[in-house]
Order: structure tokens, then sequence, then C-alpha cells
């Protein structure tokens, strides 16, 4: 970069507008710098459908804006391939739709030059199968899909190809204008406060654009205008599909790469940023939806976001009805030289806006270079033989997706796969992103944001200015303030200013790249799981690289973490739900970066919201529904003499009943099929998948926080703290520790001795996890043992090479900061990869591998061969839990004794070996205890008569089978598990479909932080029980009298919160095999 | 009764990967993940690529790894069909690719014995397993260690066609039934080709409960190897055929059991699941009954009596192969065995014997489908027993091959146990 050059034109606003300019400028050669508020891409220009509008939308109503639309479609076609996905796009009308509308709008496209071709309709229904089969009119025109990150992106690239300058995360606190002209602009980022001198500003800071202009002291009326879009799990169409009718709310679906994006909606707002979401507002959305896709509710969605429409009117309520075509004021009118709004307008038309913005500062400047902006290609295409070793390693065609993700970080994310095998790992497996990519798009996001070290700018400190020289708008703007988002404390206090060198005032910078910045980059974390296994990685890749300038490691997670919550709490319903709870289970349950650290100082005040049974918006749990009472008789005595006890009908004789049939193959059923079958009870436990143990599972916690503060000293003495309908309550403290012994005993039995690592005196254990936080436990596997930690003085954090789910230096980074680790030595190191490390194409090696990998003597002697050179001269080493499936005791004794120094393992990011390890060791003991195993059976309803269960039914696809038995006990899971069934503002049980407590808002069953300090109301939605475990009416009655709940189907706890959920299913699950 | 579970009863437009949550269970428990990293796991193959080939984006090698076991399926908590979409995926890239010759050979293996039935068995055994021949297999792609499978003698294969053997001829006909009812027999190419008795020992034994069997001529391949193979539409062909078939037979109110779990995974689930455009294909296949399930109800029917069964061994080895756990009827054989007085069955519970149809069969795959069915030859070895049982054929072969020991249908052995036929046979070489 030519380091001291003069900047003439200042562009403010990093969306596609600002970063056109930027890119026009650079080709016409005016020395321009872009300065953004935030990142790249991060307002409207990232938030709205994606469609690059072939203008037949606004033919009927706007035909100016409809002919800049199809005239710029062809261009960016042709200028930003890579940007662009040639999907086509149909117009669809509907039964509801107006037949008069479609004349008047194919007479319009004629008008305007939009190709409107007619299409079959059954072909349209071939070609588009979601389609709804009532289309009465079926049209294609030129729409296309484009990805707004990348057109950004590309733009910035290009503009920095040409020497144009772009610096991001830096505000504009001022304007300075001296005698009616701009002279440079006060900008604020990095700790710093600097002016820049130049000569023009383009404000293209969109729906920002009024506070910008008022920096200056001119009047600009933009509007916000928030549309609201839905973001769904997979690509239910191929094309863009358009309802064709006027244009109103949800009637435009875009397909993008592997998501379908759907809206949109017209609110005005009062902040440019207000982009919160509601569920009322999602649901009113999906159901205007349905007219085209009438299944649009069964398809998942990922999320919800909205947009700020910058509207340029004078009336801020017109809405729709305000132009959407863009405005050029050039403020000389206003008596302001040297400044020109660009605002209003469209994604579609943004080179356009910025082509006349730029024509016109070009004018100002007397610089006479024209346009070119059309004519060349933002970005050149990588070359073939590029793209051939992008080929190689990308995995799974993954290449061409990459290659445009990165534009020119291509080659430098090729290379460095090609050094290094490792770097081809997926760090996103849902969105395909490599850490190669990851770490261009790092390098990319850090060159933008901090200011090159050469100090290109001509700048001046404002320390050397303050107290003689008061920043501009101060003088120019006295009357009225900018907003406050916009100048934060800087601006509202200019006496703070004059004290010179006031640091303190400034806002903390944010850590230098935050995984938001490379999220819009990448996709990472954009798919199917919204972050659930990417965000450790990525967090842990983001220390490793070294790029850390944030101390707390964990703050990179969370704050990943809350900005996907953001946009996935307005559809937490139904499939969203589960994946949300599995996000607390491996985050809150498993993990523990939730929970206040023991001895740490951050406490947490005790939450204010427990969600109650009475709560006002909540229906109280019912009778069960109609169908399970018409299946007859008064009470549970049959009295037809079948034999079997009650009115079954089934005729005299039942060989293939059980006594018990246990549902569901977690933790809860697994203890309570072992419990019943040992009681001499014949016992069936059907399943259908294989239980969440080998998700997170293998170390029992008991319970570790009530309202969030850890619990001191024997947690089974806290229960009387809890609420009354807490499982552990119910039972009792009792029948808890019974159970702990009881799986104690059959774990020991089938060969997976536990390790009793709480103590009554003492209270929890606490283990330190992947994320390196502490979690409380109860009992753990024999490899987990803390002690091990506690006596040593110089303590290793080892992880492997090449091994992306555990990171040695983000625990090490958690650990030290914990008071339980002060003035203990810690160091952190990598093992080599191992032998059997891929080196092309093959699948990533996880925990679970090298567990497999340690079950063979090669692995064995590997480790023993490498670890000696990791470790140093440490007591103890932290590894991630891959010391054998078998997890067997000897084996673990047998290295340490080899080793000379203790091996503890860690919690890590699913798979779970440790749970694994419990899974088989209870599988074994249930065939042993000769319970039958059904496997791939998923209940789907039950036959009762009065107040008894008769059978189970699996029914699925036309195929039935029953299941009868004396007693059941229902383990199949909370919301993650199916057990309860959640849709908008309900939720019920699945089998029984007994009505489940739930508020009937959707909204509120979330807090609007994933991890604060609210508990979310869902979390412990469940079946209301007595102290029997069986599910009771609203008058304490039991619903069925043979039926018993048991794990996390039962509501009235929090198991990621309270780090209780191996505990209560273990008590519960003990507790009604014991009763059944 | 009425479905809570909303998935379980939506008739789909197509399979879409909305219900995976990533949770990585089926990775977990995928034997071929175990063995390989060549395969990059269901997960990421089944449903993380299918939206990207929802985009038409993927194009993975390593769907060619997927041996089609569905134990991504039997662990996903979600109902996620992993496996379908590997199916669907792998015959969409062998579309475009080409199918190689091995595959064409074990895809239309039920054909192939077809042609060959009227043929001696030792023609077809001798020039398939001669060294020279198994040179040439091997050339293209058939692993000359595998065990491939013997033809039966041609008299065995001849009998089962003709069904019940000792009955009048009548009801060897769709005509109404002389004794209680009648039984359609769909063997599948396995017992059809390879082991008939154990079709034969099923008609035995029903005609001791007092059924008639037919085995209807038209019955052809259920076409699970053509799946596999990536040859779908030849396998939409053979499904139409036997659909049409089992309409008749469901007309006439015959009920239809087959002794192969594979074979009735197919006809009663994955019709459905793959051929999901071809409304009512899979309505008469639903209702197919996995053999041993259906001898247990004849059982509590008190339609055949273990009284004075006696068995040949004391002490069984019993390995449940993974589409019969796929199909979630439990496990019918061992229940079946358990009955029988005086017999006492180990459950190796080892997982997948490494087979899966003709997985194992192929370069390539032979050492993994090795390396997966290692535990299960050990727990076999260890269990002391002579005698290994497993209602699926190729489970049998791989078994006699790892664990060297005898295999056989739990139904054979039954037969064997009353004594209705000497039936138990040395499987593999």
């Amino acid at each position: 970069m030519t380091g001291g050059r003069e900047v003439r034109v200042v562009i403010i606003g990093g969306g596609a507008t600002g970063t056109g300019a930027a890119r026009d400028l650079a080709v016409r050669g005016i020395p321009a710098l872009l300065l953004e508020q935030g990142d790249l891409c991060s307002g409207a220009s990232s938030r709205f459908h994606g469609l690059l509008h072939s203008g037949a939308r606004y033919a009927v109503g706007d035909p100016e804006a409809a002919r800049e639309c199809i005239e710029e479609n062809r261009i960016l076609r042709r200028i930003a391939p890579a940007c662009v996905e040639e999907c086509q796009g149909w117009f669809v009308r509907t039964p509801e739709d107006d037949p008069a509308f479609e004349a008047r709008w194919t007479e319009a496209c004629r008008a305007c030059g939009i190709e409107a071709r007619p299409v079959d309709l059954k072909e349209a229904r071939r070609l588009e199968r979601a389609l709804t089969p009532e289309a009465r009119a079926v049209y294609r025109v030129p729409d296309s899909a484009v990805d707004g990150f990348r057109m950004v992106r590309y733009n910035a690239m290009a503009a920095l190809r040409l020497g144009g300058r772009i610096q991001t995360y830096t505000r504009v606190a001022g304007i300075e204008v001296v005698q009616g002209a701009v002279r440079g602009v006060w900008t604020e980022g990095a700790g710093e406060r600097r002016f820049v001198p130049c000569e023009y500003v383009i404000n293209a800071s969109g729906a920002w654009a009024g506070a910008t202009a008022a920096l200056a002291g001119v009047d600009v009326p933009v509007s916000p205008d928030r549309g609201l879009l839905l973001a769904f799990n997979h690509r239910f169409v191929e094309r863009v599909v358009n309802r064709l009718r006027k244009a109103t709310d949800g009637d435009i679906f875009v397909p993008h790469g592997t998501v379908v994006i759907f809206g949109t909606t017209s609110t005005p707002v009062r902040r440019p940023d207000d982009t919160d979401t509601d569920p009322a507002e999602a649901l009113n959305l999906l159901n205007e939806g349905e007219a085209l896709f009438p299944r649009l509710h069964d398809y998942r969605i990922l999320r919800a976001f909205a947009g700020t429409r910058p509207l340029y009117s004078p009336d801020p309520s017109a809405g729709r009805a305000a132009t959407r075509n863009f405005v050029i004021l050039d403020h000389e009118e206003h008596g302001l030289k040297g400044m020109a709004t660009v605002t209003g307008g469209k994604f579609t038309s943004f080179r356009l806006m910025a082509e006349k913005v730029c024509d016109l500062a070009a004018r100002r400047l007397g610089v006479d270079a024209p346009c070119r902006t059309a004519e060349e290609p933002v970005l050149p295409a990588p070359s073939a033989e590029l793209m051939r070793r992008a080929g190689r390693v990308f995995p799974a065609g993954g290449a061409a997706p990459a290659a445009a993700r990165l534009g020119d970080g291509l080659a430098k994310a090729v290379e460095a796969a090609e050094k290094l095998p490792w770097k081809k790992l997926l760090l996103c497996e849902c969105e395909m992103v490599t850490l190669a990519e990851f770490e261009a798009a790092a390098s990319e996001a850090r060159g933008l944001s901090v200011p090159a070290s050469g100090n290109p700018c001509p700048l001046q400190t404002l320390s050397g200015r303050a107290g003689q020289n008061l920043p501009a708008f101060l003088r120019t703007n006295e009357g009225s303030l900018p907003p406050q988002n916009l100048l934060g404390r800087f601006g509202q206090n200019p006496q703070t200013l004059s004290n010179a060198n006031a640091g303190p005032c400034l806002p903390q910078s944010p850590p230098a790249v935050s995984l938001s910045d490379i999220r819009r980059r990448t996709r990472l974390g954009m798919g199917t799981c919204q972050g659930n296994f990417c965000a450790l990685r990525a967090a842990g890749a983001s220390v490793e690289a070294g790029q850390e300038t944030e101390p707390d490691p964990l703050r990179i997670l969370r704050d990943f973490l809350e900005e996907r919550w953001h946009g996935i709490r307005p559809v937490l319903w139904g499939r969203q739900l589960r994946e949300a709870e599995l996000e607390r289970g491996i985050y809150g349950a498993s993990l523990n970066v939730d929970g206040a650290q023991p001895g740490s100082i951050n406490v947490r005040r005790r939450h204010v919201d427990t969600p109650s049974r009475q709560g006002t918006d909540m229906p109280a749990a019912a009778c069960p529904p109609e169908r399970s009472r018409q299946a007859g008789g008064s009470g549970y005595e049959c009295g037809s003499g079948c034999g079997c006890g009650y009115g079954c009908g089934y005729g005299p004789k039942h060989a293939n009943d059980y006594d018990v049939v246990v549902v569901g193959a977690g933790l809860a059923g697994m203890v309570a099929a072992l419990r019943a079958a040992g009681r001499g009870r014949k016992t069936a436990l059907v399943s259908f998948g294989a239980g969440t143990p080998a998700i997170g599972g293998g170390s029992i916690d008991i319970l570790g926080y009530i309202d969030g503060e850890p619990v001191p000293g024997d947690p089974f003495a806290a229960f009387d703290r809890l609420a009354p309908e807490h499982p552990y309550v119910l039972l009792g403290a009792q029948a808890a520790a019974e159970a702990v012994n009881f799986l104690k005993d059959a774990a020991a039995s089938a060969g997976l001795p536990l390790l009793q690592a709480g103590t009554r005196e003492r209270g929890n254990a606490w283990l330190p996890t992947a994320a390196g936080t502490l979690k409380p436990v109860w009992l753990t596997g024999q490899g987990m043992n803390p002690e091990s930690l506690r006596d040593a003085k110089y303590l290793a954090v080892i992880g492997v090479e090449g091994m992306k789910d555990f990171s040695p230096r983000f625990v090490l980074g958690g650990l030290e900061r914990n008071p339980l680790f002060a003035g203990k030595i810690l160091s952190a190191s990598l093992l080599p990869p191992p032998p059997f490390f891929p080196e092309t194409g093959g699948r990533d090696v996880t925990t679970l591998d090298l567990a497999r990998f340690m079950d063979t003597q090669d692995g064995r002697d590997w480790l023993l061969r490498v670890l000696p050179g990791a470790a140093g001269a440490a007591a103890a080493a932290l590894l991630p839990s891959f010391l054998g499936v078998s997890g067997s005791a000897q084996t673990h004794a047998a290295l340490e004794r080899a080793l000379g120094i203790s091996l503890v393992e860690t919690v890590c990011l699913p798979p779970a070996v440790t749970g694994l390890r419990l899974q088989n060791a209870l599988r074994r003991a249930l065939r042993r205890a000769g319970a039958a195993v059904f496997d791939n059976v998923l209940i789907t309803g039950a036959q009762t008569a009065g107040r008894r269960c008769l059978e189970l039914t699996a029914e699925r696809e036309g195929r039935r089978r029953v299941f009868r038995a004396e007693s059941f006990i229902i383990a199949t899971g909370g919301i993650f598990g199916k057990g309860i069934t959640t849709t908008p503002g309900k939720a019920f049980e699945s089998i029984f479909a007994i009505p489940v407590p739930a508020p009937e808002k959707q909204a509120v069953w979330s807090d609007a932080r994933f991890f604060g300090r609210t508990r979310h109301r869902f979390a412990s939605m469940g079946v209301v029980v007595n102290r029997d475990l069986q599910a009771v009416d609203t008058a304490d009655e039991p619903l069925l009298f043979n039926v018993f709940f048991a794990g996390r189907t039962l509501g009235g706890y929090d198991f990621a919160a309270e780090k209780s959920g191996s505990g209560v299913a273990l008590a519960t699950g003990w507790f009604a095999g014991g009763r059944a | 009764m009425q479905s809570n579970n909303r998935y379980a009863v939506s008739p789909r437009h197509r399979y879409n990967p909305d219900d995976c949550t990533a949770c990585a269970v089926c990775t977990v428990h995928c034997p071929v993940a175990e063995a390989t990293f060549a395969f990059r796991g269901p997960k990421q193959t089944g449903p993380a690529y299918e939206r990207f080939r929802l985009a038409g984006l993927s194009d993975d090698a390593s769907i060619e790894y997927c041996s089609n076991c569905k134990s991504c399926d039997i662990s996903c908590p979600s109902g996620v069909p992993v496996a379908t979409f590997n199916m669907l995926a792998r015959a969409a890239y062998r579309d475009k690719r080409g199918i190689a010759l091995r595959d064409r050979l074990t895809g239309y293996s039920g054909d192939i014995g077809r042609a060959l039935r009227r043929i001696p068995a030792c023609v077809p055994n001798f020039g398939m397993r001669n060294s020279v021949s198994r040179r040439l297999l091997d050339l293209v792609g058939l692993d000359r260690r595998a065990p491939l499978p013997v033809f039966a003698p041609f008299a065995e294969r001849d009998r089962l066609r003709k069904g019940s053997p000792a009955i009048v001829a009548a009801s060897r006909s769709y005509a109404a039934p002389v004794r209680r009812s009648k039984v359609a027999l769909f063997p599948g190419c396995f017992v059809n080709d390879y082991e008939p008795r154990v079709g034969l020992s099923v008609i035995g034994l029903l005609e001791k409960a007092g059924y008639e069997v037919i085995v209807p001529e038209s019955f052809v391949c259920c076409g699970l190897p053509l799946v596999t193979g990536g040859l779908m539409s030849a396998a939409l062909k053979r499904a139409r055929t036997n659909s049409r078939e089992l309409a008749r037979l469901v007309k006439l109110d015959i009920p239809v059991i087959t002794p192969c779990p594979s074979c009735t995974l197919m006809l009663r689930h994955e019709y459905r699941d793959l051929f999901f455009d071809e409304e009512r294909l899979a309505d008469n296949a639903a209702g197919v009954n996995e053999a041993c399930a259906f001898f247990l109800g004849v059982l509590d029917r008190e339609e055949l009596s273990l009284a004075d069964a006696s068995p040949p061994q004391e002490l069984l080895a019993y390995h449940a192969p993974c589409h019969l756990r796929a199909l979630g009827l439990g496990r019918p054989g061992i229940e079946l065995l358990q009955r029988i007085p005086g017999l006492r069955i180990e459950d190796t519970d080892a997982g997948c014997c490494g087979m899966s149809g003709s997985y194992a069969l192929k370069k390539g795959h032979y050492e993994i489908g090795m390396r997966i069915g290692a535990a299960l030859f050990k727990a076999v070895g260890e269990s002391g027993a002579k005698l290994a049982v497993s209602e699926c054929g190729t489970c049998r072969v791989q078994i006699g091959h790892g664990a060297a020991c005898t295999v056989a249908h739990p139904l054979t052995l039954l037969a064997e146990c009353l004594g209705i036929r000497g039936v138990v046979e040395r499987a593999g070489r």
C-alpha cells in the first residue's frame, strides 16, 4: 500500500453501496478511504433476501426502478459471476391472488423490457415439487440470487487491489467543516481517535445515513424500515419464487447455496440497529408463505433475522409506499461543500448508486475519469491451475464454494492446506469450512480492522489537539448531538474530551477478529447446527493461531453463541428447539460454559424468574386427551375374564406380554430396565436411536448449581433448597443416593468401575472441560480423577495436532484464570498427529478415533513414545478423553505407570467417549440381566383404558407393532430426545399427548441471552408427575396408574443450568424401575 | 390410533435433512467409519452433504464406502434416514461416473442365479471358484480372499422353487388351501441360489404347523443388491414386479414370509423410503413377515409344539444382523431359539459382521469388512459355541469365513430340532 498517500475521499459505510463506491473510485484512480463502524456488510447489505431483482417485482408500481433493476441485473451477472447464483426466478399466482393483476403485470414487464415467459403448470409442478399444486399461473423471469456478503467483500477486494483503503470497526465520530466545506473526518476505533483530512465525504451509511449527515449538520430524512427474513435449513426450492401480486409481506423465496431465505416484512422502526425479531412476526410470515409452499411449516427454520432498509422519505410512516428508488443528495445544494449522501434504493442497484455518487464526487474534485465498473469484472476468476489445486485440498466438491467465498484469499488458503494436511479439517461441517479457509478469512478480516502499521493516512491523534481545537461536529452541530449509538460516550461528553488523553472513556476494543467476522466471510456456523460444534473448534483455532487479544478466550466462544442465539430465539420450537437443547447440552451441561466457576469472583446473582406451573399465561395440565379416554372402561379393572386384568380385548393369552416395557435407551431408560430386570420382571427395552450418553454423557453429575450459584458441600443435602416440583424433591435424597450406588455396582460388574469423585464432606468434584472451565461432577470414569490435578504443581494441557475438537491453549487460557489453579505451572502443547492421520480427503479425527487407536497396542506404544516430549516435567497431563473406548482402569494405570505422570481426561465435544463407555457397559449389563432390546422402534401412540395403559404402538408408514405389558416406563427424553414435542406456544408429551405446561406466548419461552441470568422457560418444560413418577392432572390425580416417567421427559428441572441431567436420569430411572 | 409424532405419519414430498441435529451419534455407531478414515462418516455423507447436493454442489467419492448396514439409522435419535440418503446419493454419483463391473456382478447376482438355475451347481461353482477365475474376478474388483458363496446342488434349488413338496398339486397354486391356510414364501436370492435348505426348512416347519406353502414364480430379487450397487432404476423395476405379485397375494389374503432380514427390510421399509415417487408401490410390501417373527406367532398360537424338540448342540452363539435390528422387530430369532428346551444361547451383540451383502467381497472393502467383523469373530470364538446362528445369509458367510465355524439360520436349526430335516450346513468355504 502506498504509505503516506493522501486521502481525497472518505466513504462512510461498508455495505454494498459504500464498497461499490470504494471500487468505483479506485477504478477511477481517486484515492479513497472507506470507514465502517462494524465489519463489512454487517448492515442491511447482508440482511436482505439476497434477491438479484429482474425488476419484475417493481414493473407495475415503479417502472423506473424496474428498468434500473433489469439493467443492473445483467451487469452484475456479468461482472461478478461468483457472487450471483443464476437460478432464475418464477412469479406464481395462487388462487388467492387477483387475476387482473397478472395481466397488468405481464404488460408492465413487457414495457420495461423484462422477459416474463409463462411456464406450463404441469412442468412447473415437476420442476418445483414443493410448490403449491394450486398455482394458477407461473412465469419465468431473469431473477437470480446474489450473495450480499460476498458481493460486498468482492467490491472491497477489488478496491484494495487498486490501492483503495478500507478500515473496519472504525466509527466516524465527527465531520470537520470549516467555512462551509468539509475538511476531514474524526474517527474512533481500535482504541484511538484520529483525524483524517479529506476533500470529499460520501455518506453511504444506509439506514444510518441520517445520523451520519447530522454529523455535518445536514438533515437527511431517512427512516429505517425493518424487514424480517427466515432462513430455512435446506433448499426446498431451486428457483427464486415470487408471488404474483401487488408487492406485500411474505412473497419472496430465494435459494442460496444450502439454504432458502424467505421474506419479508416492512415495519418502521426508530433505530437503524433495531433488528430484533419476534416469534409472532415469524409465524405470521410463515402463514403468508403457505400459499406458495403448503408444507412450509414442516421445513426447519434455522433462524430469523432482520435488516433495516434506508427509506428516503419525509414521511416516516410510508413503509412499502415509500419509494425504493435511491437518491443522491448533493449537499453543496444545502450549503455544505464536499459531501454527498447516497441512500434509499435496493441491493440490486448498488453499483449504479455508487456510480452516480462517484460521478458527482469526481466532478466536484475535478477528475474526469469515467466510471468503468460496469465493464470490468470485479475480480478475475481464479486460474484453472489454482482451482485444480483447490480441488485436491477442499473435500467433496467443496472447492467451488470455497473459491467463491474466498475470492482473493483462495491462493493463500490452498497454499496453507497444501503445506499442512490438517488445515483441510472441517471446522464447520454443516457448511464445509476448513481450517485453511478459516485462517484466510481471519487474516482478511484482521487486515481490514487494524490500521496498517505504517500509518498510511496522515492522521493526527486527538490528544495533540484536545482542549484547543474541539472536533468539528461539536461546533457545527451543538444543538443536536448525533445519536448515542454512533458516538458512544465520546460524543456525549465533551468535558471528558477536553481532559485530554482520556483513555478510559473510549469503548473497549473488540477482539481483533470475532468469530462473527469470520462467519460473514465463510458461512461458519450458518448451517444446520448453528455453531453447536464449530463454535468451540473455531474459538480454539483462533487461540491456537495466536490472535487472541481478548484476555478471556471463553468470551470469543460466548459472543459467537450469543450472536447465533439472537436469530435462533424467534423460531424456537420443534426441530430448532431440539438443536438449541443440544447446544445447551454441549455448552451448558457438558462444558459448563455458563456456570460460575468455583472460587471465582463472577458468581452470578440469583435468577429472578422461576418458571412456575401456575404462571398466568400457562394452561394448567389438563386431563388426558380425548382419544386416551375413549378406549373405555370405568376403571382399571377389566372384568372381561380374559385374564389380563384389564379390558384389553385381545383374547385369553398374550405370550408376548412383558411385565415392564421401558421406552428409551438413554441413561434413565437403561437404568430403569436394568433395575426392573434385576427384580425378576420380564423386561423389554424399546429404543429409537441410541440415546444421548454418546453425545455428552459419561460422568454423573448430581447437582452443581442452584439458581446460578455453585452448590457448596454435599449436593444431596441441597435438595431441600430446590423447587417442590423438582424430581429430586419428589424422590428425596435417599433414593438418589441409592440410585448412585446401584449404578456404581451395575457398571462395576459390567467391567467399568466408576470413580467416586465427589464426597459428602467436600461436595462436588470439579472436572476440567475442553472449554477451559471446571464442571461439577459426582461420579466419573477412572480416567477423570480430579484429585490428580489438585496434587500436581506442574500441569500440562495436551492436545493432538489436527484434532480440532480440543485446543490446549484455549483450555489453558481458561484454567489460568481460575483461582483454583493459582500457583500452579501450566503449559499447553500438542502431540504430533497420530500415524493413521488421514492425508487426503478422509474423515476428521475425533476423540473417539483416538480412543479406538488407544485400544490397540500400536496406539498405546505411540502414546508412550510421544507424550513425554509434550508433557515435559509435568506431574499431571490433562488430555481429551481418548484413553480407550473400553475405558479399562488397568490400561489407564499401566499408561500412568509407564509414563510416570497422572493422566486426566477432560470432558470434550461430542462424541463423548466417556458416555460411550458407560452406554456399552450398561448394554452389557442389560443383556446379562436378560432384558429384551428392541432397536429402531418409534413408539407413536398408546391404547389406554380408563387410567391404565394397555399397550404401546409403534406405527410408522403403514407398519404397526404393539407392545403389551403390565407397566410402562417412559424415558423417551425431553425436547432433544423427542419425548416432548413442541409447536409454537404448545408442548406435549409425545406418546400419550399429555399436555406439558408451556407459555402460550412463544416469545417468553426463552431469555434474550443464551447464557443469561434468567432461566429459559423451555428448559424445565416436561411432564408433571407425583412422587410415584406418574403423570398427574390438575387435581394431582394420576392420569395413568401403570405408566411411570423418568429422565428428561420430566419437567421441573433444568439439566443444563443445574448440571443435574445424569443425576436426575439415574435417580428417576432407578426409581421407576423399582416401581414398575 | 393416530400417531403423535408428526413426522412419522406425514407424507413426504422428498426426504430432507431437516431432522438432523448434527449430533454425530450415527458416526459413533458406524462400523465403516470405525474401520477406515477413508469414509467421511454417515453424518457427513448423509444429511450434511444432502444440503449441498440439493444445491448441486457436493460430489463426494467417500460415498462409495457406505455399506448400507443401517447402523446409522438404528442409532439416530432423530429418525433421519441416513443410509437412504447415502444410497440415493451413491446412485446419483455413479450415474455420472458409470457403474463398475463388480457392482453389476453383485447387483445382478439374483438374476445371474436365476439364469443358472437349471444348471448343475458344480458348473458355476467351479467356474467362479477356481484360482484362475478368482484372479480374474480380483481384477474386476472382487477380492480374491473374500468368501464367495457356494451354489447349492441343483436338486435343492429345484425343490425350493416348487414350494410345498409333500402335498397335493393344487396347493402349489393360489387356489384355496386344502389345509389350514396358505402362506407364500419369498425366499430371497441368497436362499434361492446358495442355501435353499433354509427355504426348505421354512416350508417343512410350516407344513408341520398345518400350512401350505407356495413359492410364487414371479417373485424376483428384492432389489437391495442393486440399490447398494447404485443401480436404482433396475431396483425400481424389481420393486414394481414384486409389488404386483404382493398385491395379488394380499388380495387373496395370503401372508408372505421371508427368512432373509435384508429382503424383509427392503420390502417393508426401503420400497417406501427409496421410491417415494411411486405411489402405492410400497403399500403391499409393508406387510411382509420376517420368518422368525412369524414363527413366534405360530408357537404362540400353539400350531407347533417344541416339547419334543432335541437340539443338536447345547450352546449356540447368536448374531443379530444389522438389517434385522433396523427392522425394529427386536430379536425374534433368539426369542424363538430360547424356547427350545435344553438350548443355551449366547447373544454376541458385537455389532456388524462386516459383510453387508456383498460389501466385503469387493476389493478395498475386504479388509474393512474383516476389521469390522473382528469383534464379532472374537465374540463367537469366546462363546465356546460350535455352532453360530444368524438370520442373514451373507452374515453367515462372513462369520463362517472370519470365525471358522458352522453357521445356520435359526429356522434350519429349529427344523433340525424337530427332526424335519438334517439341514444344518457348513457355511463359507
